[in-house]
């Protein structure tokens, strides 16, 4: 039977669990990736995962189907992953400011590159960089309201973000044969 | 920035947790949670009410029950000492004693020859006086005969407000009744149990200018009482334990007697605490919370499964026809037991009597009763065993049912009592959702028996 998404998400609201796994099923391994984007290790995004899809259930309500349901999942999912984060104190370093803004990743390199490959980069970021990387660069949020949301400078958010693009370049670099090719 | 296409390739990205077991983890979590939220919302509540009930216990810890706190005489003691000095003195001791012995000192002080005004607190439901004696001269020169028979409305100095209403400065009544002294010049007791006596008695006895700040006081204290009159006046901690009907009814019978077949409930039992709220004559109100536990058990059956098929077979005629086949077969199922969990909120109203250590309370009200969980081997919707942790599918949240009952207190103690309230409950709505193809009602019979401390 061919659901639509109001009736999946009346199903939710309604508490029924058989909806509330259709849901799941739907959306859980898009959402399992994004919190592998944000988590330290893979225990961290199951974490993250859990948080976030209990708040979803207990929110439901609350979708007014102005938006698309997955982007309005997506954002609970960072939400709680940063609240996770938060919640361990992330150490970014500060101290170390790294001035060279002239470093700008290879996004024609990136193009070429499957997605599982990308993938792999950003969760080899160190963790500090990683969060500021994913916020500002794939979710779109600007770096004072990253400042906002990690309690953090919007100096320091930008600086993060150098960070890791100096570090995304230089793994890049690092993947000589198909990445050379490229270039 | 990266470009478009590479924002949008990472965010459809998927990768598989590769556990089978998350969607079960995450529901639980959820439940457990919210079912903690609500533990600690129900437990909020109670620590207010709580809360509330020693504010008002402190208030009144203490309290002579005619009013006067060991604060005020502690006060009227100093008040003694400085006028110790001066012949007209006044003797104020704070000891509760036995009504015998106020009366030997009424008699001690009639030997002394002095005139004296007793200032006589009889404690109600009790034997025991607080005695707080106030002796005047025959120098200072009072006629208490006349005082008999005038009314009075004595100003407070302070604030120069009236009292409500006029009272005799002189109770002959109780000179008789409770001292039995008779005197036609002398001795005269005032029936102070009320605080305008009181200030009467003081106001006689005393230097106005030096009772000016004292009154105060009382007037501040009788103030903050007034705005205490919310606060509970009684607290009960009980527990209860019930026995448990419960009525079914649908339009499938089957199914209903398969339930009451297979399913029994073993005890119903509970414990919680209520506070009795204003007291407006007789009539008062109670609230309070408490927790019910039902232990059911299901019972060892047989299920029968009819398997229908078609196959051939040949007529006498020798003529192949279809024929109906029935495979019938039984499956021994097994019962065990279960637990279920509630949280109820009583609303009562009721009436009070009190005589000397008895108090009777006739109530009736409602109770909102809120399902919180089942735990064992109970029966799905329809009449089946199966294993539960949560909830029951068709049980509703939230229910309603009529409680009445009459209780009984004895007071042992100053301000304790035990109490006995055999009760009837009754729901009001349906137990089973909407949803549920027949109705649940329960009638309890049983008692709740407690502690009750009387705050004031």
């Amino acid at each position: 039977m061919l659901m639509t998404e109001k009736e999946l998400v009346k199903g939710c609201a309604q508490e029924k669990r058989s909806f509330q796994e259709l849901l799941y099923q739907q959306y859980y391994k898009k959402m399992f990736a994004v919190c592998m984007r944000y988590g330290k290790d893979r225990d961290q995004a199951l974490d993250m995962l859990q948080e976030g899809f209990i708040k979803v259930y207990n929110n439901i309500n609350s979708f007014n189907h102005s938006g698309s349901l997955e982007g309005w999942i997506r954002r609970i999912m960072v939400n709680s992953a940063i609240n996770l984060i938060r919640k361990e104190k992330p150490t970014i370093d500060i101290n170390n400011v790294y001035e060279d803004r002239n470093v700008i990743t290879k996004e024609t390199v990136l193009d070429k590159m499957s997605a599982d490959e990308i993938m792999e980069l950003i969760q080899k970021l160190p963790h500090g960089y990683k969060t500021v990387f994913n916020l500002f660069a794939i979710e779109g949020y600007s770096h004072k309201e990253i400042a906002e949301m990690l309690d953090i400078q919007e100096s320091t958010s930008r600086t993060q973000f150098l960070k890791a693009k100096t570090a995304l370049k230089k793994m890049l670099e690092e993947l000589k044969t198909p990445i050379r090719n490229v270039e | 920035m990266l470009n478009k296409e590479i924002i949008d390739k990472i965010n459809q990205f998927e990768m598989d947790p590769q556990d089978n077991d998350l969607f079960g983890n995450i529901m639980n979590k959820r439940k457990t949670r919210n079912t903690n939220t609500g533990y600690l919302v129900l437990g909020s509540i109670a620590v207010m009410l709580i809360t509330i009930s020693l504010v008002g216990m402190n208030k009144f810890w203490g309290v002579i029950p005619d009013g006067y706190s060991r604060q005020d005489i502690e006060m009227i003691q100093n008040q003694e000492s400085k006028n110790a000095k001066n012949e007209n003195a006044v003797q104020i001791n704070n000891a509760i004693q036995t009504k015998s012995e106020v009366l030997e000192i009424n008699k001690s002080n009639a030997k002394a020859n002095n005139a004296l005004v007793q200032n006589n607190n009889t404690v109600l439901g009790s034997e025991k006086v607080s005695k707080t004696p106030i002796i005047i001269k025959k120098s200072d020169g009072i006629v208490v005969e006349n005082l008999m028979n005038q009314k009075t409305a004595v100003q407070n100095p302070i604030t120069n407000k009236k009292p409500k209403e006029t009272l005799a400065l002189i109770n002959p009544n109780v000179i008789e009744k409770d001292a039995e002294i008779k005197s036609t010049e002398t001795f005269v007791l005032i029936d102070a149990t009320t605080p305008q006596l009181r200030k009467i008695a003081s106001i006689i006895t005393l230097d106005i200018e030096a009772n000016k700040l004292e009154l105060a006081k009382v007037d501040e204290k009788e103030n903050k009482t007034a705005k205490l009159k919310y606060l509970p006046r009684e607290i009960n901690v009980f527990a209860t334990a019930m026995y448990n009907q419960r009525f079914l009814n649908g339009t499938d019978a089957d199914l209903v007697s398969d339930f009451n077949n297979r399913e029994h409930i073993n005890s119903t039992y509970g414990f919680g605490f209520s506070a009795e709220f204003g007291q407006i004559k007789n009539i008062f109100f109670q609230a309070g919370i408490s927790q019910l536990t039902v232990k059911q058990s299901v019972k060892n059956y047989t299920r029968q499964t009819v398997d229908v098929r078609t196959g051939n077979s040949v007529d006498p005629g020798g003529n192949p026809q279809q024929i109906v086949l029935r495979d019938t077969t039984y499956l021994n199922v097994n019962g065990g037991n279960s637990v279920s969990n509630f949280i109820n909120i009583p609303l009562t109203v009721g009436m009070r009597w009190q005589k000397n250590r008895h108090i009777f309370q006739p109530q009736f009200g409602v109770i909102t009763s809120f399902y919180t969980h089942t735990k064992g081997i109970s029966l799905n919707s329809n009449a089946e065993a199966f294993s539960i942790s949560k909830k029951i599918d068709r049980l509703k949240t939230i229910s309603l049912s009529t409680v009445g009952g009459f209780s009984y207190s004895y007071i042992f103690a100053n301000r304790m009592a035990v109490y006995i309230n055999p009760q009837l409950r009754y729901s009001l709505t349906n137990m089973n959702k909407q949803n549920t193809s027949f109705n649940q009602f329960n009638s309890m019979v049983g008692v709740e028996f407690g502690i009750k401390y009387i705050v004031k």
